[in-house]
């Protein structure tokens, strides 16, 4: 990790978008003590110091990886014993977090026997518990069958709608994420490249006329000069995005025809989270380069 | 650390294998007592005291009792990943390293209340026939305070234990590290103080020549109780006092140290 600042406002779902490898559990794992920088330091609502962090952890709820609890303890037991480690007093907690994830009917079924879905959603059982300030949750939805993943996001906007709880979600499946956040940061090489709304996201995944051209600054002169654009993208390998004339393309490919620009493709088009990541690291990509 | 010892207490006292573990230690006590009572009707020499004698002799090998309290405590925590649990809630190291360890000598402490109980039971009842049908208070006395100046040692033990099995993420490779560091190097130790005797402080300082001092070691012989018999020297008080806690707290201190800056999977 290097410089990677996140900036989350309280109730806001922060989708934390990466490749493998890019970084996005080791950030997490940092937040959550599992492991330490290897130079500079950590920083979470202000603390810095071992103590401090240890401190401001308590506000924390958390699911890093796969979620881990005893296998010979039922649900309940795994809950009743990390209830007495945080020191949460009453045993209401523990009914209620297990009911918020609908695994109050386990009963005496053991941990080892629960499957990928429902130990997934003991991690969140045991990451609400103590009614945290934020949520810290690695792959949340793996494993979740479709209601699953329905109920589970349900839960998140509730949760953070009506307790303020701020969300910070790593996940691979992009198309999940673009329905649940409400803010995005994209990490890429162990460094946060990007902090975006999902307005703005929005605003730059909108539909556009997607032209691939031999000459991408010859074609952006034609737009201009032609037919007075200025709301267009130039973007690498010939391409531009244009967010006029979608209802008349013909009228621009005519244009770029006649003042000589080559045209490969005209696409009318618009991207999505997935598409806005992968044009977002090959440009740092190119940066780096 | 208050609330991380109530946890660690819950899981350790709420879990079977604990549970099992105090019922199999009863039974190998009455199973140890019924296998002396076979072995000297046979020899013609039943009688209680070799009871408590052979218990006696039996209490450097605790570290075998002392090594399944530190896996009930620890609970295959690497393996089940849940240390990160409590980590990502803030619960310091020390917190989790000094934590485990009270309980484990809480449990232990335990265990040694069921061991001294179980066998002191055992000894009456299948031992108790022989030419000395009385129960016998000398030995039991002897047997008590053998047994109190051996809770020193067993901390010691029980400190490296800590050490080792905070070091070792696979259990196996404690278990091996474990019978490893207390069946070779003190007797290995001893042999060479015979080649060069200057050895012979550093071999005063481990657990098995106090261990050995206190308990008589193998000495006991059918013919007759040998060392363990014998009366507690005063002379090997401190000694026992000063390896087992300068064990437990270098131990601790070491494994600590380790375990702070661990990373956790």
């Amino acid at each position: 990790m290097d410089q990677a600042s996140l900036t989350l406002q309280q109730g806001q779902i922060y989708g934390l978008v990466g490749q493998n490898g890019a970084g996005k559990t080791t950030l997490l794992r940092m937040l959550t003590g599992q492991t330490f920088p290897t130079s500079g330091e950590l920083e979470l609502f202000g603390e810095t110091s071992p103590r401090g962090l240890g401190f401001q952890r308590a506000n924390l709820g958390a699911v890093v990886e796969t979620p881990s609890f005893f296998p010979f303890f039922t649900a309940k037991e795994n809950l009743e014993y990390y209830r007495r480690q945080r020191g949460i007093a009453g045993k209401g907690c523990i009914e209620q977090a297990l009911r918020q994830v609908e695994l109050g009917d386990t009963g005496s079924k053991k941990f080892k026997d629960f499957s990928l879905g429902m130990k997934q959603r003991l991690g969140l059982a045991l990451a609400l518990m103590n009614r945290p300030a934020l949520l810290l949750l690695d792959e949340p939805i793996n494993g979740l069958d479709p209601m699953g993943i329905a109920h589970f996001r349900t839960l998140i906007q509730r949760l953070c709608e009506e307790n303020g709880v701020t969300v910070l979600i790593s996940s691979h499946i992009l198309s999940e994420l673009e329905s649940l956040a409400t803010c995005y940061g994209f990490i890429h090489h162990g460094r946060l490249i990007e902090q975006i709304s999902e307005r703005v996201l929005r605003e730059r995944c909108r539909e556009a006329l997607e032209i691939v051209v031999d000459s991408a600054e010859k074609a952006a002169v034609t737009l201009e000069r032609e037919l007075g654009c200025t709301n267009f993208e130039v973007l690498p390998e010939g391409k531009l995005r244009l967010y006029e004339y979608l209802d008349d393309p013909a009228k621009v490919t005519h244009a770029l025809a006649a003042n000589g620009v080559g045209m490969m493709s005209v696409i009318n088009r618009g991207s999505n989270l997935e598409e806005y990541f992968l044009s977002l690291i090959g440009e740092e990509g190119r940066q780096n380069a | 650390m208050l609330n991380y010892i109530s946890g660690e207490l819950y899981k350790t006292f709420h879990r079977r294998y604990t549970k099992i573990f105090l019922l199999v230690t009863v039974l190998l006590c009455m199973l140890g007592n019924a296998l002396l009572r076979l072995l000297f009707s046979m020899a013609g020499t039943l009688n209680t005291a070799y009871s408590f004698y052979f218990g006696i002799m039996l209490m450097p090998m605790c570290f075998a009792l002392l090594t399944i309290i530190v896996d009930a405590v620890f609970s295959d925590e690497y393996k089940h990943g849940t240390l990160k649990n409590a980590v990502s809630f803030g619960v310091s190291r020390g917190e989790i390293y000094f934590g485990k360890l009270i309980v484990e000598i809480v449990l232990m402490l335990i265990t040694i209340l069921v061991v001294v109980a179980a066998w002191s039971a055992g000894a009456v009842l299948f031992t108790q026939l022989g030419p000395h049908t009385a129960v016998q208070w000398e030995e039991i006395r002897l047997f008590l305070e053998k047994t109190a100046l051996s809770v020193p040692l067993w901390l010691g033990m029980l400190g490296v234990l800590n050490l080792l099995v905070f070091a070792f993420r696979s259990n196996t490779l404690f278990g091996f590290s474990a019978m490893l560091v207390f069946t070779f190097p003190g007797p290995v130790l001893g042999l060479l103080v015979n080649v060069e005797p200057a050895l012979g402080a550093v071999y005063q300082l481990t657990l098995s020549r106090q261990f050995e001092q206190l308990t008589g070691g193998a000495g006991f012989m059918l013919g007759g109780p040998g060392p363990a018999a014998r009366p507690v020297q005063p002379e090997i008080i401190p000694w026992c006092l000063l390896a087992g806690m300068g064990w437990f707290v270098l131990s601790s201190a070491a494994g600590y140290l380790l375990f702070r800056r661990r990373e956790i999977k």
